[in-house]
């Protein structure tokens, strides 16, 4: 065998064998690709504590209410007396939006005025915020066409008339790629694919600057070579040894969190190849530009906190 | 809903009456704390950014400190002394720089503040001083700065995801609800969101100031622990 083959073989038992190397270069990206497909594992925001302020107390209040509760995102934090309850519960984080249904609502709905609602909403969360935003506004559209069509039919239209006057022009959508407008088959292989890079770059500065120690230093010494020699064939016996991770890493949100994959794999893992390449490099480069590992591992840190502000 | 409208005046219904029949029930909303809701991403998300800012300086801050963790051995009968003089001396230090980053954020970026600043500075120490003894402990027990960092930076890396800062806590499936109110962030990250944003006082703060104490509690005891295993280790190999 060669030098550069020795190199190889060498840099391939050093990553199998050193645990801190074998941990975080081939446990972190399965690691973190549980972990964050644990945490979109729902996919979306449901269950969302609601706070219900019924003044009203009449049969229309309830139903409305019980209307809102039955949709799976909301949920009832509390019935309050008036919405100051709210501001303390959102400050506590006990609920996120109110919805107050003012006294005399049936009253004016079935005298055929407008009934009246209202809904404070804890916008600090986007997320959330949309969520039910959207999901109370939802309700309630459904219900005022419900409403208008009773409305309708008390003038003499005819049931099925009335439906269609009610809901004159009915939109259909539809959702391309994500119908179900799955949170984790959006994120998911973004964060695995993060993970992959930083695990690589970290590992591999360790790596190299193990190096230094003179033991390290003396055995690549005997085995002999140029830099390059020594350097290509760390790139290579690290990339063969990081790629089979990074491809059951990549595979996680599709084959075990559900993600849609409508692409050619081979396609896929021609771009995971000089990815995972690129990023050896990187790794090692940062590494030898920072002669320390404890530098080149600060480095790694701070440029991920900047990518994530990105 | 003009169409409706239209449609019922057709039909010999007085414009008002069908108004009032095409919008039986009308919505009003108000959005609290960032009324401007989706328009501003900003006032969701940048404290977050700094947040995860301000964790990454203190335990980069500490793991460099610990690679000079020998100092312990000038003293190894005052373990607890020096470990307090440690994490004193780099929470002092990161604590400074964090506050500043926070409030020159909130005045560059027109981020609202609408609760105490006292407050504010209360957290922002809690929270430094927390890690300087978690991270002191790291240290101190990998008896390598390296190994330490490595060890910080998987403490770090899941943080902004799981903390809930962004994805709610009550939307992830329970293990994963418990590992994210044991991160140092979680409460760290509400409280500064919080205070800033929603006015939040003490009695409003009392579960994340409560999670604080318990990391306080746990840090503490990793940083004493730490320290006591270092000097032990010291004071034997200086024997033999």
């Amino acid at each position: 065998m060669n030098c550069w083959g020795k190199h190889v073989v060498r840099e391939l038992r050093r990553i199998f064998t050193d645990k801190r190397i074998f941990v975080t270069m081939l446990g972190g990206p399965l690691l973190y690709g549980f972990l964050f497909g644990g945490v979109y594992s729902a996919g979306r925001i449901c269950h969302v504590p609601i706070v219900i302020v019924d003044q009203d107390h009449s049969a229309l209040s309830r139903d409305l209410t019980g209307a809102l509760l039955a949709s799976e995102n909301l949920t009832l934090a509390f019935y309050a007396g008036s919405p100051d309850e709210f501001y303390q519960a959102a400050k506590r984080g006990q609920a996120y939006a109110c919805v107050v249904i003012p006294e005399g609502f049936q009253k004016d709905v079935v005298r055929g005025r407008r009934g009246r609602v209202s809904v404070i909403i804890d916008g600090s969360n986007i997320l959330i915020g949309n969520v039910t935003s959207r999901t109370i506004s939802g309700t309630i559209a459904a219900y005022r066409t419900g409403a208008r069509s009773r409305s309708l039919m008390a003038f003499g239209m005819p049931c099925a008339a009335a439906a269609a006057a009610s809901l004159p022009i009915q939109p259909v959508i539809r959702p391309l790629y994500n119908p179900t407008s799955h949170y984790g088959f959006f994120m998911l292989i973004g964060l695995v694919v993060i993970a992959i890079q930083q695990v690589t770059r970290m590992g591999t500065s360790i790596a190299l600057n193990l190096e230094a120690e003179p033991r390290n230093a003396q055995t690549v010494s005997n085995i002999g070579g140029t830099s390059w020699t020594v350097l290509s064939a760390k790139v290579v016996a690290t990339s063969i040894a990081i790629l089979p991770v990074s491809l059951v890493a990549v595979r996680l949100p599709f084959d075990v969190f559900g993600s849609p994959f409508r692409g050619s794999w081979s396609l896929a893992i021609a771009l995971l190849v000089p990815f995972v390449v690129m990023q050896v490099m990187i790794g090692y480069g940062i590494a030898g530009i920072c002669r320390s590992a404890l530098v080149s591992l600060h480095s790694i840190k701070k440029s991920r906190g900047m990518r994530i502000c990105h | 809903m003009s169409l409706a409208v239209e449609k019922m005046r057709l039909r010999g219904i007085s414009e008002e009456h069908a108004r009032d029949t095409a919008m039986p029930i009308s919505m009003q909303t108000r959005t609290l704390f960032n009324p401007a809701f989706n328009a501003n991403y900003a006032n969701f998300l940048v404290l977050g950014f700094i947040a995860i800012a301000i964790q990454l300086s203190a335990l980069l801050a500490v793991s460099q400190a610990g690679a000079g963790s020998a100092a312990l051995q000038v003293d190894a009968h005052e373990t607890r002394l020096a470990a307090a003089a440690h994490v004193s001396v780099i929470g002092g230090m990161v604590w400074g720089g964090a506050w500043a980053t926070v409030r020159l954020s909130i005045s560059y970026f027109g981020l609202p503040m609408k609760g105490s600043e006292g407050l504010l500075a209360l957290v922002i120490l809690w929270f430094v001083a927390n890690l300087a003894a978690l991270g002191f402990g790291i240290t101190c027990l990998a008896r390598d700065a390296v190994f330490a960092s490595e060890v910080c930076a998987i403490i770090t890396m899941p943080n902004f995801l799981v903390s809930g800062f962004t994805w709610p806590v009550f939307a992830m499936p329970g293990a994963i609800q418990i590992l994210a109110y044991a991160l140092p962030m979680n409460p760290f990250v509400f409280a500064l969101s919080k205070i800033s944003v929603m006015g939040a006082g003490f009695a409003d703060l009392r579960f994340e100031l409560g999670l604080l104490a318990a990391w306080s509690v746990a840090a503490a005891a990793v940083a004493v622990f730490g320290a006591s295993r270092l000097t032990g280790g010291i004071s034997s190999e200086a024997a033999s």
